[in-house]
């Protein structure tokens, strides 16, 4: 690979946001670290972005120059700082490196990378209830993060705590409704909190996630699961059991024309087995 | 008409000078307004009045995909008529940074801009028509109407003469706002060396102060008058509905 081509390689990695940090490493490594000097004033966003990619693959040589170079250059940059705080926690130093966020956000109130930082070393530090309390604390003040809402489904999924969680998961879905992921994991956690409500809503956003994706065989076995519990409630009308029942039959027809498609003519066998537990799921 | 023959010395004293010297003062501007910029720092308060506004709205936008129920939490977070948040929003005292003039940092910033900006276009402008005024420099190489006679032969009043000539106070003009393709060669794309989008921004910005109140107020009317209707009713029957003229055709190709 030429030197223009791992520029723009990483350049293309850092706006499209990919999380490819071995490929930029190498890169780094490899060509573009041989000729720092040609990279002009953007040596600098390079550093950064090739330090926390060195972070990521646990190459703290590298890290480590970036932050001795960068800190040479701005020597009071917040940015910089904040790097030099995630080479500490990777050193395990999580002390240090919470006492250099804590002044970061200090300075700026308005610091929310080294907040998720403070929130993340709690997480590390398996310290869950305190990074929920701080976490809730950070979207009061930025209600619209919507990465923070999904973390902290994923904490409160952690602690067992499936309300709250679905209260998160809901902002997460008013933000991006088109998400068939989102309605999944919206319906699964409604499936876990249990009750004839619960599970009617998780059924619903379980048939969205397929309407949305017709590929989604895991939101067709949560359509599947819902139908078959709601068709034997006992809180359910006569009605509301057939229509499940219906609902039911047509999620595990499609699943299984999902699977015959897919495996073609030696994957039968497979079917089978498939529509048989299928039918245990029915009960 | 004969043609104009041009001393050679207009090239070498008046063209390139001109070009050269609004190169320069670009490129000036550019370092000084770097070395006067002051970072806005951002009121905490602000950014929660924002935020709570836009999620507000993707609420009303987006909550019909979401149960009645927690769109009805979400609307009582937002409205309720003793802890609301948008209610208590409307009642909080007119934040004192509504008046510009008031706040001492955005007068600052705004004086620093006219320092940057304003007050060198015109000294430089002037000063190039004092030095300079009275030349023909340069013909540009297409015939053009005598509409263009304003435009390009500033500082001439010769009724006779071919419009497709430029003079001098004309081609200072059409340097300041032709060399912003060179700035961002040489400076990179976002630079502050050219002028033109410095009125860009100061018309934008005249616009902008508006008093939180009253988004909040909009926003909370919106907000109560919206019905929650559940998007997701009755999808299961759409997805068996849409699915059945598929399975049709289907069993008619096998």
């Amino acid at each position: 690979m030429t030197w223009q081509e791992a520029r723009d390689r990483l350049k293309k990695i850092k706006e499209e946001r990919l999380r490819r940090s071995d490929e930029v490493v190498e890169l780094w490594e490899g060509v573009l670290s041989k000729n720092t000097r040609k990279l002009g004033d953007e040596v600098w966003t390079v550093y950064e972005q090739v330090c926390i990619a060195a972070l990521d693959c646990d190459r703290l040589d590298i890290s480590r120059n970036c932050v001795k170079l960068l800190d040479a250059r701005f020597p009071n940059s917040s940015r910089v700082k904040r790097l030099a705080g995630m080479n500490l926690e990777a050193d395990g130093k999580f002390d240090d490196a919470i006492r250099m966020y804590e002044a970061l956000t200090k300075a700026d109130e308005t610091d929310t990378l080294s907040r998720k930082r403070l929130i993340a070393i709690l997480k590390t530090q398996k310290k869950y209830r305190d990074a929920i309390e701080e976490l809730t604390d950070y979207l009061k003040t930025f209600q619209n993060d919507q990465e923070a809402w999904l973390e902290l489904v994923e904490l409160f999924c952690h602690e067992l705590d499936y309300n709250k969680a679905s209260f998160c998961m809901e902002e997460a879905l008013i933000h991006h409704p088109h998400n068939h992921l989102y309605h999944q994991r919206y319906a699964e956690i409604r499936y876990a909190l249990g009750g004839f409500e619960n599970i009617d809503t998780a059924r619903t956003h379980f048939a969205k996630a397929v309407q949305l994706c017709r590929w989604n065989t895991d939101a067709l076995y949560g359509m599947c699961i819902c139908a078959s519990h709601l068709a034997i409630s006992q809180k359910a009308t006569a009605q509301k059991r057939r229509d499940n029942q219906r609902y039911g039959e047509w999620a595990s027809n499609q699943l299984i024309e999902k699977h015959s498609d897919k495996l073609g003519a030696e994957g039968r066998s497979k079917v089978k087995n498939i529509s048989l537990l299928l039918e245990q799921l029915q009960v | 008409m004969t043609e104009l023959l041009l001393d050679p010395n207009i090239r070498t004293w008046v063209f390139v000078p001109i070009v050269v010297i609004t190169f320069f003062i670009g490129i000036i501007r550019h370092y000084v307004s770097i070395l006067l910029s002051s970072q806005k720092k951002v009121e905490v308060q602000q950014i929660k009045d924002t935020q709570a506004l836009l999620r507000s709205r993707l609420l009303r936008e987006n909550g019909k995909y979401i149960p009645k129920s927690a769109f009805l939490m979400r609307k009582h977070y937002f409205n309720d008529k003793e802890a609301g948040v948008l209610k208590l929003a409307q009642d909080r005292a007119a934040p004192a940074a509504a008046n510009p003039m008031q706040d001492p940092n955005t007068l600052q910033d705004m004086l620093k801009g006219n320092l940057v900006n304003v007050l060198p276009m015109i000294a430089v402008g002037g000063w190039i028509n004092w030095i300079f005024s009275g030349f023909v420099t340069t013909k540009v190489p297409f015939p053009l109407t005598w509409r263009f006679k304003d435009m390009l032969q500033r500082g001439i009043n010769l009724p006779s003469l071919d419009p497709s000539w430029v003079s001098s106070a004309s081609w200072y003009f059409l340097n300041v706002f032709g060399l912003r393709q060179i700035y961002s060669l040489v400076l990179g794309a976002d630079n502050a060396a050219d002028q033109t989008k410095f009125m860009e921004d100061q018309v934008s910005v005249s616009g902008a102060p508006t008093d939180p109140r009253a988004a909040f107020k909009s926003e909370w009317e919106a907000l109560e008058l919206f019905e929650h209707q559940y998007a997701l009713k009755g999808i299961e029957e759409a997805l068996l509905l849409a699915d059945k003229p598929a399975l049709k055709s289907r069993k008619k190709n096998t």
